[in-house]
């Protein structure tokens, strides 16, 4: 995109490289979470951990787990300008 | 030994430290920028702290616990990837946003917006929405917190006399220290509910009659096995309505917003951004465990709807002793008072500085005395609205947060969008609460907004729609300008 086409969005849109991959690795990160393909799967007994806890929530942790890791190497490098 | 007594002492003592810590974070400072942004020195971890004991509300304690056990597992989708999103927008609002109070002198959220757009009427709109919607949030803590009481107690201590007494602590502590005493006592208010929490979780699961983690969850799958998946509780049209909600809300709460400004530089926001997606995995994870194996003990009859709001000190009055069941609800009543301490802290300051000078001149050196007498003022009127609440918490909460969220589009505009127009941001706010005002009134006079929402949660078009508006108006608002003035 060139920069005109870049000031008509109308808010922050990652200009550089490593800022445009961060964006790709949280949109994932969020896509993962919704876990769309696991939808309707979760009634087998088998889908509980430890007997106690649903798999898709020790998943779900996971993916938070993750995140915080994605976002504390992003916080180390993020400058609001690039 | 008399049980209102036990109850009374340990209480006493959680609220007399509560207090001294107050005391002790007293500055001796007069400036208004000292009570209400804590002179911009707050550290990493203490920064940390406070965010987290902030946004950790009753709604945390009693709201998630109540939900839980309600729509079981699934409660835990709704709430606990959108709170750990909110890392990311503690990073990329947090930054600026204190980058730019440091630099003018920012003290409140609208006085950002007012400065950086040069239109006070923004600024005034932008204030009174969030007064406006954080009232319904605030009512909610003293609301939750005389509710523990009263249970705990047996009804000796009614719920209001609860709420008035705790209210009444967290004034003195307030008033005396502003912003420095409210992030101190967050810090111990945080570190206290979270440890108890977890010490009762683990005490509840190794109860005799309860008999370990795997009993239980072989109890609960035998007998309500539904509590376990997401079907039919949720759909992921929901959750990830939830997932987007929570980022975008969570930084537009005065209370958080402010907090920004207190940081003693950006690597203590940075800090922060990735603490908090740390913690909020596990510790979600222990209301919630709270309210779903609540459908394994047995009560006297099915809890309503609002009974179930209170299933966690009916779960302590089941399982633990009195002393360990009061010493579990000052954990619960911490967290009510550290939001409700800065609720009223963030609105109070946004009255003194952009409410008031709308309407009449306000003295420099009387901010911080007007400050003290609208911190009392607010916490009146968040216990008379606490008296009688309409909602479960959960409903209560959720529509303060769309309200709330309206914000959100014009907050980054202004940071980020050097093309942005004040008058786009007035119509785009407008805009999307006349939307929010409608989906309540539909909700409750029982008209569908299926077709509006079509699956997702309301706040999720609301959003898009706001968004749309900014972007819309701005492009007219700049050829309208461009036209007249070639």
């Amino acid at each position: 995109m060139n920069k005109k086409t870049w000031e008509l969005l109308p808010f922050w849109f990652p200009k550089s490289q490593n800022n445009r991959n961060w964006t790709f690795v949280f949109i994932l990160l969020i896509i993962l979470s919704i876990d769309w393909w696991n939808w309707e799967k979760g009634t087998s007994s088998d889908a509980r951990f430890a007997n106690w806890i649903p798999i898709w929530i020790v998943y779900l942790i996971m993916i938070q787990f993750a995140l915080a890791y994605s976002i504390w190497k992003f916080s180390q490098e993020w400058k609001k300008d690039e | 030994m008399n049980d209102l007594l036990i109850i009374g002492l340990i209480l006493a003592i959680y609220l007399a430290i509560s207090i001294s810590i107050g005391l002790y974070g007293r500055s001796k400072e007069d400036s208004a920028e000292d009570y209400f942004v804590a002179s911009r020195k707050i550290n990493p971890w203490v920064l940390f702290c406070t965010l987290a004991a902030t946004n950790f509300s009753a709604f945390f304690f009693l709201g998630f616990s109540g939900a839980s056990y309600r729509e079981g597992w699934g409660f835990y989708g709704i709430m606990a990837m959108g709170t750990s999103l909110v890392g990311l927008s503690i990073l990329l609002l947090g930054i600026p946003i204190h980058k730019l109070g440091k630099e003018k002198g920012y003290v409140t959220p609208p006085e950002l917006i007012a400065g950086e757009t040069n239109s006070k009427y923004l600024g005034w709109l932008y204030g009174a929405i969030l007064v406006v919607f954080t009232l319904p949030y605030l009512a909610v803590q003293p609301y939750g917190a005389g509710l523990l009481l009263d249970t705990l107690s047996g009804g000796a201590i009614p719920s209001f006399i609860g709420a008035l007494l705790l209210t009444c602590v967290m004034i003195i502590y307030l008033v005396l220290g502003g912003m420095k005493s409210s992030a101190m006592t967050d810090v111990f208010q945080g570190i206290l509910m979270f440890t108890i929490l977890i010490i009762f979780v683990f005490g509840f699961f190794f109860h005799e009659d309860i008999g370990g983690f795997s009993e239980a969850g072989q109890s609960l799958w035998e007998n309500k096995p539904e509590k376990f998946i997401r079907e039919g509780n949720f759909t992921w049209e929901i959750i990830l309505s939830y997932t987007l909600l929570w980022p975008i809300t969570v930084p537009m709460f005065p209370q958080l917003f402010s907090r920004f400004y207190i940081a003693e530089d950006d690597k203590a926001i940075r800090t922060a951004a990735w603490l908090y997606p740390t913690v909020v995995p596990i510790l979600f994870l222990f209301p919630v465990i709270i309210g779903v194996y609540g459908n394994i003990v047995d009560f006297d009859h099915t809890l309503s709807k609002a009974e179930s709001d209170n299933i966690l000190p009916l779960v302590l009055t089941e399982y633990a002793p009195l002393w360990a069941g009061a010493i579990v609800c000052v954990g619960a009543i911490a967290a009510f008072m550290s939001t409700a301490d800065s609720q009223i802290l963030a609105m109070s300051s946004i009255i003194t500085k952009d409410g008031l000078p709308a309407v009449t001149e306000v003295k420099e050196e009387n901010e911080k005395q007007i400050g003290r007498i609208l911190i009392i003022i607010l916490a009146i009127i968040g216990l008379a609205l606490a008296y009688d609440p309409p909602d479960t918490i959960f409903d209560i909460v959720s529509q303060a947060f769309t309200g709330l969220a309206v914000l959100f589009p014009t907050t980054v505009a202004v940071l980020y969008w050097d093309r942005v127009k004040a008058n786009s941001c007035i119509i785009s706010i407008i805009a999307g609460e006349i939307l929010v005002v409608w989906s309540y009134w539909s909700a409750k006079t029982g008209n569908s907004t299926d077709w509006f929402t079509q699956g997702f949660h309301f706040s999720t078009p609301v959003i898009l729609i706001t968004i749309l508006v900014l972007w819309i108006s701005t492009e007219i608002e700049e050829r309208l300008t461009n036209n007249s003035s070639s």
